[in-house]
């Protein structure tokens, strides 16, 4: 039930046609409550004074009558009075329009001295639905008519009725009471006809009124539910999508809008990659122009290096110098070079099926004189069986002996882990250092080309800056993921993660990612 | 975002819904509520009307002053004298019929109250009205002696024994009473002939207008006039009531049973007797109840010519109007011999009386032929009644009197009980179904009213019993009837003045000033003006309060018809 009930507000929320169209069925049949509320209100009041009005215009007839008949009467014994008296009950109540009128003639109590008269009131009569406070109220009257609403009970049901009373003289018997009873139940089955009848008109109104609602929405939802199609495919990079724009109404001056907007964003999406595409070239360019005349003074250099024996030590150490940052140079050109040809997606990836484990080993063989001179230890937790993996073995290579460069350089000394592992569809490879880590501003910039954790730190690797930003092309090259974790003063953890084989995707890692507390790093 | 602010509207919203749903659910017809005031009845209920309010027995008084008490709150017919009844001990109070009977009196009633509390009432009558309406005259006074009983009822004088009956000074009589005429039909249902009643002006007034006309005619009207009500027929409620105008008889079964002519007939005996009432518009008839379609029937008198008077001169007859006399075509034939003459409705035939006796003439031609038809000694004036009728009547008791029809053949009429009389004056009603009459026996002569009875064609039969009007003055002989219920009679007076009486048929009497010298009367217009004629043959008309004078020379003045 409650499951059920969260469904279906989830629609509600989610549904904004269906959202309005409840509300106005809501709100319409709130107001036909009220309308019909008060229409069946003012029916009721309205047939009821009618009725009340004609009650009294009859009463006031018949009492005048009654009261003539009485005072003409020439009669003054007991008999003819009586007689008299009898006829007046059948008299009032043969009234054939008013076929539901009853008649009581009570005898006033308290009077003394006069003849008395048996008191004559219609058969279906019971004199008790008379009240009391009419009885007084007649008695106290003065020439006027008296009445008040009852219940009258007929055949088992309370029927709304009017008791209309007056007095009446007597002659010779004294002061009597004439009483008119009406039976308003036609009135009311009147009105309950009306009530029906609107009730009736309600419930078939409010599903048309649904129905209705339903049909203006879905016109008005329509085209805003092709505005978020096209929005979507615009994000997906379809800028040619443009939504359709008839007419001169709110909608189709929205689609236009729409249609502007991603005119002039597609302009300038085209022109900025036109921008980038120009600065890559450019740096392209400018590092294969650099190359040739890199060529030339690696050469000269290696000439002067290897002569250096030959020199003053000032001029030995200058050479060494002049060697050591040729072999930058040349590194950083490489870099660029790798680095533009990402980024005009003319990188070559030759994959094949190989062992991660040996792979890895190759890495750490790598980087084992750096560590030497860092006293850094490198850890291994690897399987024991082969790990393989269809892979550029080149580039993962390069990352993870990137990785474990940049953890050997901030690891402070402190042992370094390396840990394989693999499931069923990928396989992964960690580095972590003890190192300094890193502060949740610098791991979002991590990735970043030519950013660098200290920039005060000295540069003993070598690195380029590039490094990492590369790595994470590696990554992304395979359908990988490249993750940092970090926390500052404790250490940190890069995570590689490639899918067995091309295409597969990555769905989880076979290996944790740093500490489980440890703030994780942003891909961009 | 602003879903709690919608939440907000939303619930407000709900919350109106739900009130205009309870307002929804009590809109019904009420089941119970506050007394309310009406509308007013009272200017429509016919009430009583207040001449007098006598004052109610107060703690303490005297037997002697509750019998005085008691018989003064006879002025006071409001609700059906609860002021009187009030005087009476509570074992009487509804018994005792006011209506029974009423007395006129002639000065104060003497009371006096002997030891075994029984009130003796001695009243001097000039007066008195039966129960049925019929006035009766007593001109002589006569001393009427009234017996109450009265004893102590919780401490105070009550009247336990009162006969049926009030008594009323003159005056308070002429207030309170009013004479009705009741109406029935002349024997051939032409024509309504009245018969006087008088009632106390009261809402009950109709009933018993109706319960009189259903009791029939007064016995000496009975030959004469007829009903429509078929025997039996007595009112379903004894309740003539008059709302806003309209009048409902309800009547008995009977009616169903009178033929389609005689429901006309009696609708118009009913209507010509309620439409006197002052308040009475239209009128309508039950018969148990059930409603009656009614059919509109007027009976009325033929009309008559002129409204003026016809009188005989030596140039024959002629119109007498103020100042001016239209002469009668044809009428230049009337031989100079003519002492009197009578002219029937149409002014067609003419009855002449001569000194050879009666005789009969049709005015067609320039001089109208005179053909003798009753040539016996002492005839009276002739009389035409409306039916085409002429009378002729003898003066000697012994004579019989003859009616004529319009082709001269005379017939006797009988009248048996009129024997004895010597006959001075001779009028007939103008629906023809009454004769008024001056008779002598002896010294004295008095005024006679008779009805006349006829035979299916027409033919009067003989004269009904006669009913003597009461009266102090004495009748010379000439009469003639004012209108349907009035004659007016030449009465002595000093010397030889003659003073014109007007008696209302079962009614009172007017007296108009007296006229040296007049010899003849004539009356009978829409106007109900009376014309003298003098010996000297002078004509005086008395016009509201006073006689003016025509000069002329005339030897007898009559109305046609």
């Amino acid at each position: 039930m409650r499951r059920l009930f969260r469904w279906g507000f989830g629609i509600f929320r989610r549904s904004l046609q269906l959202r309005y169209v409840a509300i106005t069925i809501v709100l319409s049949g709130i107001a036909l409550i009220a309308v019909g509320g008060f229409l069946s209100y003012s029916i009721g009041s309205g047939l009821y004074t009618t009725r009340q009005q004609q009650i009294l215009g009859e009463s006031e007839r018949a009492v005048i009558d009654v009261q003539n008949t009485f005072s003409a009467s020439g009669a003054a014994d007991e008999v003819s009075l009586q007689t008299l008296m009898n006829s007046v009950v059948p008299d009032l109540e043969s009234n054939i329009s008013n076929s539901n009128r009853r008649v009581a003639l009570l005898r006033s109590p308290g009077q003394s001295g006069a003849i008395s008269l048996q008191s004559p009131i219609s058969s279906s009569l019971d004199p008790a639905v008379i009240p009391d406070d009419l009885r007084t109220a007649v008695r106290a009257s003065t020439g006027h008519l008296v009445y008040r609403p009852i219940s009258l009970p007929v055949d088992g049901q309370e029927h709304p009725g009017m008791v209309v009373g007056a007095q009446v003289q007597v002659p010779v018997a004294g002061a009597y009471e004439l009483y008119l009873v009406y039976d308003l139940q036609s009135e009311q089955t009147t009105l309950d006809f009306v009530q029906g009848t609107l009730v009736f008109g309600g419930l078939v109104l409010i599903p048309l009124i649904g129905a209705v609602s339903l049909f203006v929405t879905g016109r008005i939802v329509r085209p805003v539910k092709v505005a978020a199609a096209v929005s979507e495919e615009l994000a997906d990079g379809n800028l040619t999508r443009r939504l359709p724009q008839t007419g001169e109404d709110v909608i189709s001056s929205l689609a236009r809008s729409f249609n502007r907007m991603a005119e002039s964003m597609q302009t300038q999406i085209d022109e900025l990659s036109r921008l980038s595409e120009m600065q890559q070239r450019f740096v392209s360019d400018v590092s294969h122009e650099l190359r040739t005349p890199m060529t030339t003074i690696k050469l000269a250099g290696e000439l002067i290096f290897n002569s250096r024996e030959t020199m003053d030590p000032t001029a030995k150490r200058s050479a060494e110098l002049l060697q050591n940052q040729i072999e930058r140079f040349e590194s950083l050109l490489g870099d660029l070079l790798e680095m533009s040809r990402y980024d005009a997606g003319a990188v070559n990836a030759e994959f094949d099926v190989q062992d991660l484990n040996g792979v890895v080993g190759m890495a750490i063989a790598g980087v084992e004189p750096l560590a030497q001179t860092r006293e850094t230890e490198v850890q291994i937790e690897i399987p024991s069986g082969p790990v393989e993996v269809e892979m550029d073995s080149r580039r993962i290579d390069r990352v993870v002996r990137n990785l474990l460069a940049n953890a050997i350089e901030h690891g402070e000394g402190k042992p370094i882990v390396v840990r394989v592992a693999q499931n069923n569809s990928s396989v992964a490879v960690s580095v972590t250092d003890s190192g300094v880590g890193m502060t949740e501003e610098q791991l979002e910039h991590v990735f970043d080309r030519f950013w660098r954790a200290d920039p005060s730190r000295k540069r003993t690797s070598g690195g380029t800056g590039l490094g990492l930003a590369i790595s994470l092309e590696d990554a992304h090259l395979h359908g990988g993921w490249l993750e940092v974790s970090s926390k500052s003063g404790e250490g940190t953890t890069f995570r590689l993660t490639l899918p067995k084989r091309r295409g597969i995707m990555v769905a989880l890692s076979p290996l944790a990612l740093g500490e489980p507390d440890w703030p994780r790093g942003v891909q961009r | 975002m602003k879903l709690q602010s919608l939440k907000k509207r939303l619930s407000a919203a709900l919350a109106l819904a739900a009130i205009s749903a309870v307002v929804a659910g009590c809109a019904q017809i009420p089941h119970d509520g506050a007394v309310g005031i009406g509308p007013n009845i009272q200017g429509s209920v016919s009430g009583d009307y207040f001449y007098y309010s006598p004052s109610l027995p107060v703690d303490g008084m005297s037997a002697y002053e509750i019998v005085d008490g008691f018989l003064s709150a006879g002025t006071g017919p409001q609700n059906d004298y609860s002021v009187a009844r009030k005087f009476l001990a509570p074992g009487i109070r509804s018994s005792w019929n006011p209506n029974a009977g009423l007395l006129i009196e002639h000065g104060s009633p003497v009371i006096e109250v002997n030891g075994s509390n029984q009130a003796t009432v001695t009243i001097d009558v000039e007066g008195e009205v039966t129960s049925d309406g019929h006035y009766i005259a007593h001109p002589t006074l006569p001393t009427r002696t009234l017996t109450y009983q009265v004893s102590k009822i919780d401490g105070e004088w009550r009247i336990t024994s009162a006969p049926n009956l009030t008594v009323l000074l003159r005056p308070n009589f002429d207030v309170l009473f009013r004479g009705y005429s009741v109406y029935f039909f002349d024997q051939s249902f032409h024509q309504l002939v009245p018969d006087l009643r008088w009632f106390p002006a009261r809402p009950s007034t109709a009933t018993r207008l109706v319960n009189a006309l259903l009791s029939g005619p007064s016995p000496w009207l009975a030959p004469g006039a007829v009903t429509a009500f078929p025997d039996g027929t007595k009112l379903a409620i004894d309740s003539v009531a008059i709302t806003g105008g309209v009048a409902s008889v309800d009547l008995s079964s009977q009616i169903l049973w009178a033929s389609a002519d005689h429901k006309l007939y009696l609708q118009a005996q009913l209507w010509a007797t309620l439409k006197q009432l002052p308040n009475v518009l239209s009128m309508v008839l039950l018969v148990d109840h059930v409603q009656q379609q009614i059919v509109t029937y007027d009976p009325s008198e033929p009309a008559k010519v002129s409204s003026l008077p016809v009188e005989l001169s030596d140039t024959g007859l002629a119109h007498v109007g103020l100042g001016e006399t239209t002469a009668i075509a044809g009428s230049s034939g009337v031989p100079a011999t003519a002492k009197d003459f009578a002219l029937s409705r149409d002014e067609s035939w003419l009855a002449v009386l001569g000194s050879r006796g009666i005789s009969l003439g049709q005015l067609t031609g320039p001089k109208v032929k005179m053909q003798l038809v009753d040539g016996r000694d002492g005839l009276l004036v002739p009389a035409y009644d409306s039916n085409g009728y002429f009378w002729s009547v003898p003066r000697s008791s012994k004579a019989t009197i003859k009616a004529f029809n319009p082709r001269g053949t005379g017939k006797a009429v009988g009248a048996p009980l009129l024997a004895g009389f010597t006959r001075l004056g001779f009028a007939i009603s103008p629906e023809g179904s009454r004769v008024a009459m001056v008779l002598r026996r002896g010294k004295t002569s008095r005024l006679v009213v008779a009805a006349v009875n006829r035979a299916n064609n027409g033919d009067p039969g003989y004269l009904g019993n006669p009913e003597f009007v009461s009266t102090q003055a004495v009748p010379v002989g000439p009469l003639a009837w004012v209108d349907a219920n009035s004659v007016a009679v030449l009465t002595e007076d000093e010397g030889t003045k003659r003073a014109p009486v007007i008696f209302t048929i079962g009614g009172t009497e007017r007296r108009l000033p007296a006229v040296d010298g007049a010899v003849g009367i004539a009356a009978g217009n829409e106007a109900g003006d009376i014309y003298l004629r003098l010996e000297s043959g002078y004509l005086e008309v008395f016009r509201g309060t006073g006689w003016s004078g025509i000069t002329s020379n005339s030897k007898s003045l009559h109305f046609p018809g």
